[in-house]
């Protein structure tokens, strides 16, 4: 064979084509369609791993109970969906403090740390300034939670506007930091103790629909909402979507980019901060060695966030129920775990991973589509490859 | 015709087309052992695209590539290779934390044993058989531009090139390192390399090379022997004749300064200055076109009355104020601030969706980019920017499924205009445009051509920066042309000809330009 031949071009079985843009009713399609390949994926990982002593129905209304309730059972429908809520308001809080920061095209990761400092900042209050008249040390610990939050926030802004640092690198290693110095505060307040002891009932924020964290639900959604407009409808909500498509443009249209990244980051840790003071206020009155995971300030939702905040892209009003979706997940399968020791570790991992690959993966096929090669070909290529194998 | 050298390369009737643009046309080329040859051509005449056939970056459409009179076929840069052909192209391909002589070993065999001492070696014989000059274990982050190049082509001889081509090897170089380099090349011909040099630069293509192969829009126009080629019939053939476009050229009315611009000078990120003491004056109710080779610091002009760019000291531009002629400093000012300070001045920037537009937005929201600020309201009014953008999209006849469809999925004729548009809604009496209808079809350009003329005949001073000769020599009143970041003269577009804004843009001295 000669040379040529063996470099002569084929094409290839399948290739990637880009897609204009996606039609509403693509959009919804496709996402319908990357949810029930999850569903099918879910159940055929049951399925094997409960090597079929699972029932499929079974795993699903164990999970449905673990998130929701057991059907027609007030009391433990009221406890589990109270603590659903919480710990959705929680994750959409964090979601939304990304939103205007992640639209600016500012990968601020540091949502955990952000939270930290409001937390610890709530926490020291609590434990140093109890004895002030209750109004003003709520007010005192708002404004404190918020300023340290943005604070933290702020700090890697100053250095992406003026020195072009990485921001995800920035504000990445700012949680470690944060973790550190709570845990200075933590060892020192525990002293010889072998936990950290709730603070006095006094510094608690007051409660509302029975519930110590009633307010915390409340606060996190009202801020979903006034995100959404602030995002939508104001100067300073336009001016960051144009930075974050181009900051070239936002220098030509007059925009002061420096500003609007340092304004931008204030306001996204600013929110950390206040989620991080509430759960410590409201939820859980003490704050925990970095290592607990589980008990934490943040449950390390300043990293779930991240996924919540791209899945509902970036729109605050979806990111309400894609923190549901992410609750229903993870409460689920660890009643799920509960139930079946087939599932007792990982599973909730695993069913988690599936349901993100199915539709982070499934938003490909909103831009691009594949192109698989037709089987006729033009007729003169016919020939040549014909005589080719003749040769 | 004396023709002891064989032939090694040639491309027979090779096209190839992006889109709706046809890079190449039936492009018939060959290249001898042993020969420098130039490949001449203005912006966007398709060198680099030819070129990169050749090294496997792209296939052609159609066309075939012989070497050494076979057929072959170049897939990939690795086939090219194979075939002894190495480019070194004006971005250069190096892994910055490693020394020389280990991005050279990145070039190896897999079977090849990895032993980093004998590609220094052979490195340090294939410095000395040509004359480089070159530390072999130097890291690339320490090195200069030209030992940057330096090093690209050591690799690319290394990978026992027998062809090698050079994007605009000298655009980066002080006129010393060129000159270097060129005996490094004339030492690579002597021994029987062939050497391809893509440049628009006339005294160097004299200088150094055989023949000179010259490409215009795409297509071929021939090749000449250097010896008995000038600057003059070089530029000829490189801008061809004139072509008649019928393009709209009324007379100025009562045209006065608008802006005074003196001395201005302006240096890029590295330092390098890009526009050097510019001074010139735009008239009110006249179009002034730009003309250069790209990257003569059109850009830099522009964005430095935007107040886009920073100036060396000393540079200023004077605004004159229509009603009273009361004069405006625009120097040191933020766009902001020189909006505000009541100075009408509209933009058209080269980069539509990377300055101009916001990609993802829809027309609306681009109409606001202008007008978002206005008002003390935190809140954006979408009404005023919606109603502009319905008239515009009526008025230019804008091709989009509806005013919110985000305008990077508009063609890029309608994008240009929605800018265009945008822009002139601002009524401004200064309208700076840089490359207003590239990549435009025909009826698109001129209905921006039209435009243009309207805003001219309202008194508006348009600055018009253009890489098309015919377009600007019939749309423009008088012509600036930029060479090197210096301006190299001012002509009359009426009575000016083609080859001599072609030869102020290639830098030749104007005693000799009166001369003949």
């Amino acid at each position: 064979m000669s040379d040529s031949n063996k470099h002569a071009a084929k094409e290839p079985f399948v290739r990637i084509a880009k897609n204009g843009l996606p039609s509403a009713k693509r959009a919804i399609g496709v996402r319908a369609a990357s949810l029930l390949a999850a569903l099918i994926l879910c159940s055929i990982y049951i399925l094997i791993v409960g090597r079929g002593e699972v029932s499929l129905g079974n795993a699903f209304s164990q999970m449905w109970n673990g998130t929701f309730g057991i059907p027609g059972n007030v009391r433990s429908m009221r406890i589990m969906m109270w603590d659903t809520a919480v710990y959705a308001a929680k994750l959409l809080c964090v979601a939304v403090a990304l939103a205007p920061a992640f639209k600016m095209k500012f990968w601020n990761i540091g949502a955990e740390g952000q939270i930290v400092m409001g937390g610890l900042a709530t926490a020291i209050i609590m434990h140093d300034f109890g004895s002030l008249p209750k109004p003003l040390m709520l007010i005192l610990m708002i404004v404190v939670c918020v300023i340290c939050g943005a604070v933290w926030g702020v700090i890697p802004a100053v250095f992406k506007a003026y020195w072009g640092t990485n921001e995800t690198l920035f504000t990445l290693m700012m949680n470690y930091v944060a973790m550190k110095i709570m845990d200075y505060f933590y060892n020192m307040w525990k002293g010889k103790l072998s936990a950290l002891p709730t603070f006095p009932k006094e510094t608690w924020l007051p409660s509302l629909f029975d519930h110590s964290y009633g307010w915390n639900i409340v606060i996190f959604v009202v801020l979903a909402i006034l995100m959404f407009f602030y995002l939508k409808k104001t100067k300073q909500g336009y001016e960051i979507a144009v930075v974050g498509d181009s900051a070239n443009t936002a220098r030509y249209a007059g925009i002061n980019v420096r500003r609007v990244i340092i304004r931008t980051m204030a306001i996204s840790g600013a929110i950390c901060g206040l989620c991080g003071g509430l759960t410590v206020a409201a939820q859980n009155h003490s704050i925990a060695y970095s290592a607990e995971a589980v008990h934490t300030v943040t449950s390390g939702y300043g990293f779930t966030a991240i996924i919540v905040a791209w899945l509902a892209n970036f729109n605050t009003l979806g990111m309400i129920l894609i923190s549901l979706l992410i609750q229903f997940l993870e409460k689920g399968t660890g009643q799920l775990g509960n139930s079946f020791p087939a599932f007792a570790v990982g599973a909730g991992n695993v069913m988690i991973g599936i349901v993100l690959f199915c539709i982070i993966g499934g938003a490909f096929f909103l831009n691009y589509r594949l192109v698989f090669r037709s089987k006729k070909q033009p007729k003169e290529k016919v020939k040549t490859e014909v005589r080719d194998t003749d040769a | 015709m004396e023709q002891t050298k064989p032939v090694a390369i040639e491309l027979r009737n090779v096209s190839k087309t992006f889109g709706s643009i046809k890079a190449n046309k039936n492009v018939n080329l060959s290249v001898y052992r042993g020969e420098i040859l130039s490949l001449l051509g203005e912006n966007g005449s398709g060198k680099t695209t030819l070129m990169n056939m050749l090294s496997g970056i792209y296939y052609p459409d159609t066309g075939e590539i012989y070497i050494d009179g076979k057929a072959v076929s170049i897939r990939s840069p690795k086939d090219a290779f194979d075939h002894g052909i190495g480019m070194i192209h004006q971005h250069f391909k190096l892994v910055e934390l490693f020394s020389a002589v280990e991005n050279v070993a990145l070039a190896m065999d897999a079977k090849e044993k990895y032993n980093l001492k004998a590609v220094a070696a052979k490195m340090q014989e294939i410095c000395e058989r040509y004359g480089f000059d070159l530390d072999v274990n130097q890291k690339v982050y320490d090195m200069t531009v030209s030992q940057k190049q330096t090093l690209e082509i050591v690799k690319v001889l290394y990978r026992g090139a027998e062809f090698l081509i050079l994007d605009e090897p000298t655009a980066v170089l002080t006129p010393q390192e060129a000159e270097k380099l060129f005996q490094v090349i004339r030492n690579m011909r002597a021994d029987g390399k062939s050497v391809i040099i893509i440049t628009h630069k006339l005294h160097e293509v004299l200088s150094i090379s055989d023949r000179v192969a010259i490409l215009r829009k795409g297509e071929y126009i021939g090749t000449v022997e250097t010896k008995d080629a000038t600057e003059l019939s070089l530029t000829e053939m490189m801008v061809g004749q004139k072509v008649e476009l019928n393009i709209d050229r009324p007379m100025p009315v009562n045209p006065e300064p608008r802006m005074v611009i003196r001395g201005l000078t302006c240096k890029n990120a590295e330092g390098v200055t890009v526009l050097d003491n510019v001074s010139f004056t735009v008239n009110s109710g006249e179009i002034l076109g730009i003309a250069g080779i790209s990257g003569c610091g059109q850009k830099e002009l522009l964005e430095a009355i935007a107040g886009l760019q920073s100036v060396e000291p000393g540079g200023s531009i004077l605004y004159y104020t229509p009603e009273n002629k009361k004069t405006t400093e625009l120097v040191g000012k933020s766009p902001r601030k020189i909006r505000d300070l009541g100075v009408a001045l509209s933009f058209v920037p080269e980069d539509r969706l990377g300055m101009g537009l916001v990609g993802t937005m829809g027309m609306t929201e681009n109409m606001m980019l202008r007008y978002y600020n206005e008002g003390s309201s935190i809140f954006t009014d979408k009404k005023k920017p919606r109603n502009l953008a319905l008239r515009i999209k009526d008025e230019l006849e804008v091709v989009t499924p509806g005013v919110d469809t985000p305008v990077r999925a508009l063609s890029g004729g309608n994008v240009q205009k929605v800018l265009v548009g945008r822009e002139i809604a601002a009524s401004p009496t200064v309208l700076m445009t840089a490359y207003a209808v590239r990549g435009l079809d025909i009826n698109t350009s001129y209905t921006i051509y039209r435009l243009l003329n309207e805003q001219k005949q309202a008194g508006v001073a348009v600055i018009y920066v253009g890489e098309d000769l015919d377009v600007l020599l019939e749309i423009s009143d008088r012509i600036l042309v930029l060479c090197a970041g210096k301006m190299n003269g001012i002509v009359d577009a009426r009575t000016t000809t083609k080859s001599e804004v072609g030869l102020l843009m290639t830098n030749l001295n104007k005693e000799a330009q009166q001369h003949e």
